[in-house]
């Protein structure tokens, strides 16, 4: 080839990679300027207000000055009895909450996948609790579970039982919260089962029932390890959630009898806009970030080997 | 040459409707929570935008729930209405945080005459000597009856029951034979059955203004703090010790009142009322429209139970506030200087629903409400002869919370006695009264 022709070719290749590289740079732009909307609101709503939260928390903010004052809000968090009976409270609702729920929402719907006449009819009736408003049902509840008067008492009392005091024993309290709250949101964790469970193979059933498996033995060796990751992903769910427990408490018992059920997010709203002490409320906000956190990578590491799908 | 004549006239059209068309007016924000008074109040504002043509007054009104959440937002953010109603409650957080604007240079300069008010009154809105609110109207507390259950018990009006914590004096007796067991006796019968009662004389309840601290003054105490804005706790008193055992033992000694249940958005005992479970119960002037709607037996109000130091109440009343951001400083002031005027008390008391601030306007009041229930309404108005303040003090909410919660637990029976919650809830509020916070 003539120095001319390779000269041209060289050219051109030098061209088509220019070209090329401009064409690959333009679909990065136009990449990051499709996201730029949902970013900016994610800077604006999310981002934004959590660095301002964890600004403010080394802050006395309380709506008219905000004067620096370092880690004084935390530790007078950590001197308050209040503050930490509001965390040994969420605990315990978390606790008993996560495993009680997700628990009874997985054997409802292993027995709702079975072959039933109408199973359209009962998977409505267990959701109907969650796509309920939270406060109605606090409401409904509160008049229901009312010592004196309420109809679970009078109920009890006509055969011949005891009343209870739901609402009013301060040892009680908060495990009618508990129940009340389980009730509440099990349709949402059945119907996360209930998807998971339509991934698992029918034939492994059937396999397992021509060698004479009993019920029990297939829900323990068959559905229970193919469902882990449902299981990992609904209680890492369950968790978050019910670590930021608030419209219950607020709409039944408002923390009491005394501060049996002053859950933490409840103490939260107690501090910011009935006490107004904003700086010290997001200080309790960033700990319990912190708190979630630790809790999710603890499961994390239970569930490391039977959370996701890799087969050995 | 069609097309550019119609572009012409609708561009012409879009530029002429930019241009308002009336004189310069400018938008005054009028904000208030209750929705029967809000005829009462639109119609004084009619008058005022009458007299004042430049100035549009638009009215917000926000329920209870979420008015104090929206105010103190807006106040923080200088999004506040321009004029606004204050609660005593709520006074001294703001005005110790320099929120509200100081009303006394204008009352000054336009020589405002404040004695046509009730002096408490015009007193209790005042901080450090200057006026932040001129007085819109009060309430005080009474005794709601029902006056079925009286007239089965045999019993007539109580127009002067008398009580005392050693015996409990003629109101134990009356609300005694006001409770019933299941088989019809009352609960001076030696046969009564405590644990199957189904109607209750009275409901006792842990609220310090609609209930316990009447009481508190009725025998003798001097309150929560010594005196409004006062920095000294005297709730340990032993005559208040006394007021708070007695209302426990109408509960678990004297089985006349029933245990209260969880707070939240249970209304407490005012529902036990309206529901016929209890025969009377203590409340505010306040809530007359409530019972109008609920109550479907035949009802009246009552004169408190007079203590051993006579017949007290709590007296309370709102008043017109302006933000100290507010923009439009004297267009707010001309509005709020109006609203609370006794011109304009005059138009809101023609409407008989609540009680003036101005003396002289109860007899105008009275005339519009003959007729409506309850028969009794003087009570209310008699209870401002001898009256006591709200506690004032911007340490409030934080007080106030520790009391809900340990007086919740003696309420509950979870105390052995009353003198054990009182010194300990003494002890905490000792300590918020010195925090600098």
């Amino acid at each position: 080839m003539s120095r001319a022709v390779r000269k041209t070719m060289g050219n051109q290749v030098r061209l088509m990679a220019v070209a090329k590289q401009t064409q690959r740079w333009k679909e990065y732009l136009s990449g990051y300027l499709f996201i730029t909307p949902n970013f900016i609101g994610f800077l604006v709503f999310l981002l934004g207000p959590i660095i301002a939260v964890i600004y403010f928390s080394f802050t006395n903010y309380n709506l008219s000055t905000a004067q620096w004052i370092g880690p004084e809000n935390y530790l007078s968090m950590f001197r308050n009895t209040g503050y930490w009976n509001s965390l040994v409270k969420t605990l315990i609702f978390v606790g008993v909450n996560v495993p009680l729920q997700s628990g009874v929402a997985l054997l409802v719907a292993v027995a709702v996948n079975q072959k039933i006449r109408y199973p359209g009819i009962f998977r409505t009736i267990f959701v109907i609790p969650w796509v309920c408003l939270p406060v109605s049902i606090g409401m409904t509840f509160s008049w229901l579970m009312q010592t004196d008067f309420g109809m679970i008492n009078q109920l009890l009392r006509s055969l011949h039982l005891p009343g209870v005091p739901w609402l009013t024993s301060p040892k009680l309290a908060l495990y009618s919260l508990i129940l009340v709250n389980a009730w509440e949101y099990l349709g949402f964790h059945i119907v996360i089962y209930l998807a998971g469970l339509q991934s698992v193979p029918t034939y492994l059933y059937e396999a397992a029932m021509i060698d004479g498996a009993t019920s029990r033995v297939r829900f323990l060796r068959i559905t229970l390890p193919l469902l882990m990751p449902v299981i990992f992903f609904d209680i890492i769910m369950n968790t978050i959630g019910t670590f930021q427990i608030f419209d219950i408490v607020f709409v039944m018992t408002q923390g009491g009898p005394g501060a049996a059920t002053s859950v933490y997010n409840f103490e939260l709203y107690k501090q910011a806009f009935t006490f107004f002490r904003m700086g010290y409320a997001c200080s309790m906000a960033v700990i319990l970030l912190l708190i979630i956190i630790g809790v999710i990578l603890l499961q994390f590491w239970f569930f490391r080997k039977r959370g996701s799908y890799e087969v050995g | 040459m069609r097309k550019k004549l119609y572009v012409a006239v609708v561009v012409g059209l879009f530029v002429f409707s930019c241009f308002p068309a009336t004189a310069k007016k400018l938008t005054l924000r009028y904000a208030l929570w209750d929705q029967n008074q809000r005829p009462a109040m639109e119609a004084s504002i009619a008058e005022f935008m009458k007299n004042n043509p430049d100035i549009d007054v638009k009215v917000e009104l926000y329920p209870w729930a979420d008015y104090w959440t929206k105010l103190t937002t807006g106040l923080a953010t200088g999004t506040a209405p321009d004029v606004f109603w204050g609660h005593l409650a709520w006074f001294p957080s703001m005005v110790t945080r320099g929120q509200l604007l100081d009303l006394q240079p204008y009352i000054d300069r336009d020589k405002v005459d404040l004695s046509p008010y009730y002096p408490a009154l015009v007193e209790a809105w005042k901080y450090q000597g200057d006026s932040y609110g001129i007085p819109k109207d009060w309430d005080t507390i009474a005794l709601f009856i029902n006056k079925e259950m009286i007239a089965k018990a045999g019993l007539v009006y109580p127009a002067d029951l008398k009580w005392n914590p050693i015996d409990g004096g003629s109101f134990l007796r009356y609300i005694q034979k006001l409770t019933l067991d299941n088989t019809g006796r009352n609960a001076l019968d030696p046969n009564f059955d405590p644990t199957n009662i189904v109607q209750y004389g009275f409901a006792s309840e842990n609220e310090p203004q609609p209930s316990w601290l009447n009481f508190v003054w009725e025998n003798g105490g001097t309150g929560i703090i010594n005196r409004p804005w006062g920095t000294k706790v005297v709730i340990d008193q032993p005559q208040t010790i006394a007021v708070l055992q007695f209302l426990n033992d109408l509960i678990y000694k004297y089985h006349v009142s029933p245990k209260p249940e969880a707070r939240g958005v249970w209304p407490g005992p005012w529902s036990l009322w309206t529901g016929k479970k209890v025969a009377m119960v203590t409340n505010g002037s306040w809530m007359l429209p409530s019972a109008r709607s609920q109550a479907s037996f035949p009802w009246d109000v009552a004169p408190l139970p007079a203590g051993p130091a006579g017949r007290i109440s709590v007296f309370n009343g709102l008043a017109h506030e302006i933000p100290a951001t507010c923009k439009h400083k004297e267009e707010a002031w001309k509005l709020c200087k109006w609203m609370d005027s006794p011109a304009s008390q005059k138009i809101v008391s023609e409407m008989g629903i609540v009680f003036p601030a101005v003396k002289d306007l109860i007899p105008t009041f009275l005339k519009a409400f003959a007729g409506k229930k309850p028969e009794h309404i003087r009570v209310f108005i008699d209870e401002t002869a001898n009256t006591g303040w709200w506690p004032i003090t911007e340490k409030w909410p934080r007080m106030w919370d520790v009391m809900q919660r340990e007086f919740d637990l003696l309420w509950l029976g979870q105390y052995k006695t009353a003198e054990e919650a009182v010194k300990k809830v003494a002890v905490e509020l000792r300590g918020i009264m010195k925090a600098s916070e």
